[in-house]
């Protein structure tokens, strides 16, 4: 599955070529639109349909969630479409997508927001735990997926590059 | 910070900084940080760069020895 040129930059070097990486960006961007709506759908047909026992929070955050990512989805779908009808606005955003710069800017972004998150995990999952033993379930499970997630990562990189 | 002499050999051929950003694929403010030495640019953007201009990677960017470990 190439995940390129959908969360990342592109290599893209005319108009023309990054057009054609927006059309396929936008298939992306109709899955995540519908990846919402089912969502959303399936948590409110759940709660009103089938008299499932969901809470009003747990609803509110599903359906949230839902809409959401179903907004974002509609949200760049429209920015794309307005790229691709301009050739001075999808110049402008293929550079910026294709800036090596920004790329290292955004690595190091990630970077720090990682190491922060780490934190907030660690140090808010030792004392919430305090209050609900079963956070630090929850933190020692986080830890394992970013630790064996980034052990793959590593391995793959490695003998890639 | 790394030298360079993009700037130099940008005003002799009359090259705007929008010009040269878009002939080697980068924003204009990649342009810019690399003319002021703020940020030093890959191998192959060096080499774009020194392409377009016609001169070699070594004429067109200083490398400091002490800096560099070289």
């Amino acid at each position: 599955m190439k995940i390129k040129g959908f969360l990342c930059g592109t290599t893209a070097t005319t108009n023309e070529e990054y057009r054609k990486e927006l059309k396929r960006r936008n298939i992306w961007m109709m899955v995540l639109i519908l990846a919402g709506i089912l969502i959303s759908g399936t948590a409110i047909y759940a709660e009103q349909l089938q008299k499932t026992a969901l809470s009003e929070e747990i609803l509110a955050v599903y359906t949230g969630f839902g809409v959401g990512i179903a907004v974002a989805g509609i949200i760049l779908l429209i920015k794309s479409m307005i790229l691709m009808g301009n050739e001075e606005k999808l110049k402008l955003d293929r550079l910026e997508n294709a800036d090596e710069r920004l790329k290292e800017i955004r690595g190091k972004a990630v970077h720090v927001t990682l190491v922060v998150m780490l934190l907030v995990i660690v140090v808010g999952g030792m004392i919430y735990s305090m209050f609900e033993p079963v956070m630090i379930k929850a933190m020692i499970f986080l830890l394992d997926v970013i630790a064996f997630s980034y052990i793959v990562a590593f391995s793959y990189y490695k003998r890639k590059m | 910070m790394m030298q360079t002499k993009i700037m130099q050999y940008r005003k002799e051929k009359k090259v705007t900084q929008e010009e040269l950003a878009e002939a080697v694929n980068v924003t204009r403010q990649t342009i810019i940080s690399l003319e002021n030495g703020k940020y030093k640019a890959s191998l192959v953007l060096a080499h774009k760069i020194s392409q377009f201009f016609g001169v070699t990677i070594e004429e067109m960017f200083l490398f400091d020895k002490e800096d560099e470990n070289l």
